[in-house]
């Protein structure tokens, strides 16, 4: 299917081996999975996925994580995925709770959660401790997070439906916060080639008034000395850097951007300038994935602390 | 047998003198320790299903959760029933009342949710018909009924559930 990237046109400058990049996106996506290690060992599971035909690669920055190299089987269809050993999920969106680093018994809010993965992979990394409040405010997407939540057999974790920008206070501060916001998504397109078609510049700048909201939010529900982390799956720095710088402005004496290092994985800086707008210069610590650095989709990170 | 709405508490721990037969059913029923179940926090989900949780977890306030930690103990019929979650949960510390599924064609049945024979070298101490907890190569995969009309050929009914 051809692909409509005529509006991606405007990134030509900001992303790195244009022609590598417009290349990778006429492929499909490598299937992604990772060790449910409450019930199983990577290794163990490594066997198992072997005897179903289905070989795997480990991905070289994330601890039980692997690549599908052979799609036949799927994955999702073997015994083995029912029984909650395993979890599939794309790479890139490994990043933000990898990066977040939980810690049992810890109180981590995912602001965004539907459908789940990523609160899952939280859950995991707690070793089932704790608390992980899985937000949400589409009720029918919530749907998702609780048969994710089954299968895994994941019992810190709880599912609210409500306005991320609204997120009630009265639930508390939490230790780390994710804010993987809706967006335009355009990093996706690997996987669904029709998403492009609905990128503009308006759409972008339309989904940045809600993403600052959410973001502050996430900031005011953070305790002191707490950790967001804010991400998205789209290229546009409407909704990426010039959000967080935003917010930045709106707390400058409580946050500071945390530098972000991820040895054998392949990233650029954030934007510190754009159009015209000169951004805050921290702002090139912050993350941003492209598809063909890793075979991935495309995604941005930034990692936040809230001063004490 | 369920709460009875007077009783009932959305999302409060389960009385103790109604979880305590509940428990020991549990451990009656699979052999599962008393002192496994009693390390979670059991809450009242709804009229009839208790719900798993670990017993630090901090459930926001407002608004009402959804959901909190699994669904693992279903309580509208005459006994407990354990559900496929908590089967997963708890199922290898499980050592009475378990199915082994000893081929793939017995693990195809079971995941096409069939009625299908066993024989009783498949069955773990399974003296009593009813609910099992049902694993292949020794990984709990959910539940399912099982029939022991004929002494030599059990049969089991897959509830298997994704």
């Amino acid at each position: 299917m051809e692909l409509a990237t005529e509006h991606l046109e405007r990134y030509r400058a900001i992303i790195p081996e244009w022609e590598a990049f417009l290349e990778s996106l006429q492929h499909p996506l490598p299937t992604v999975l990772w060790t449910n290690t409450l019930r199983i060992t990577p290794e163990e599971l490594v066997a198992i996925l072997r005897e179903e035909g289905i070989a795997v690669t480990p991905l070289p920055w994330y601890p039980g994580a692997f690549r599908v190299q052979s799609e036949h089987p799927s994955p999702g269809t073997t015994w083995a995925y029912f029984a909650g050993l395993f979890h599939i999920q794309e790479e890139v969106s490994l990043l933000p709770p990898y990066l977040l680093q939980p810690k049992p018994n810890e109180r981590i809010l995912d602001l965004c959660a539907a459908p789940g993965n990523k609160t899952a992979q939280i859950a995991v990394m707690m070793g089932n401790t704790g608390t992980v409040v899985a937000n949400d405010h589409n009720r029918h997407r919530v749907g998702a997070i609780r048969a994710v939540v089954d299968r895994l057999g994941l019992i810190n974790v709880s599912i609210l439906v409500s306005d991320g920008t609204s997120f009630s206070p009265r639930n508390g501060t939490f230790d780390r916060v994710l804010v993987d916001v809706p967006c335009s998504c355009e990093g996706t397109s690997r996987k669904t080639p029709t998403v492009l078609a609905q990128c503009s510049l308006h759409f972008s700048q339309r989904l940045a008034k809600r993403q600052l909201l959410l973001l502050k939010r996430a900031v005011e529900v953070c305790r002191p000395g707490g950790i967001i982390a804010y991400s998205t799956c789209t290229y546009a720095p409407e909704e990426n850097e010039m959000v967080v710088d935003q917010v930045l402005q709106l707390f400058p004496e409580q946050l500071e951007i945390l530098p972000i290092t991820l040895p054998n994985f392949t990233f650029s800086p954030g934007l510190t300038a754009w159009q015209g707008h000169e951004l805050n210069r921290n702002l090139r610590h912050t993350l941003r994935v492209y598809p063909h650095q890793n075979d991935t989709g495309g995604f941005y990170v930034a990692l936040l602390r809230k001063r004490q | 047998m369920k709460f009875r709405p007077e009783q009932f508490q959305r999302w409060q721990p389960c009385p103790p003198d109604i979880l305590a037969p509940l428990l020991q059913y549990l451990h009656r029923r699979f052999d599962l320790p008393l002192d496994l179940l009693q390390q979670y926090q059991w809450l009242q989900q709804n009229l009839k299903t208790l719900a798993l949780t670990h017993p630090a977890h901090q459930p926001p306030q407002k608004p009402e959760p959804m959901a909190i930690g699994i669904p693992a103990l279903k309580l509208g019929g005459k006994i407990p029933k354990i559900t496929s979650a908590a089967a997963r949960f708890f199922g290898t510390a499980a050592t009475k009342h378990v199915v082994e599924l000893p081929d793939r064609s017995a693990l195809q049945s079971y995941l096409a949710v069939a009625r299908f024979p066993l024989s009783m070298d498949d069955c773990i101490q399974c003296t009593e018909a009813g609910v099992v907890i049902v694993r292949y190569r020794g990984i709990p995969i959910g539940t399912g009924f099982l029939k022991l009309d004929s002494p030599d050929t059990p049969i089991l009914q897959s509830q298997f559930s994704k």
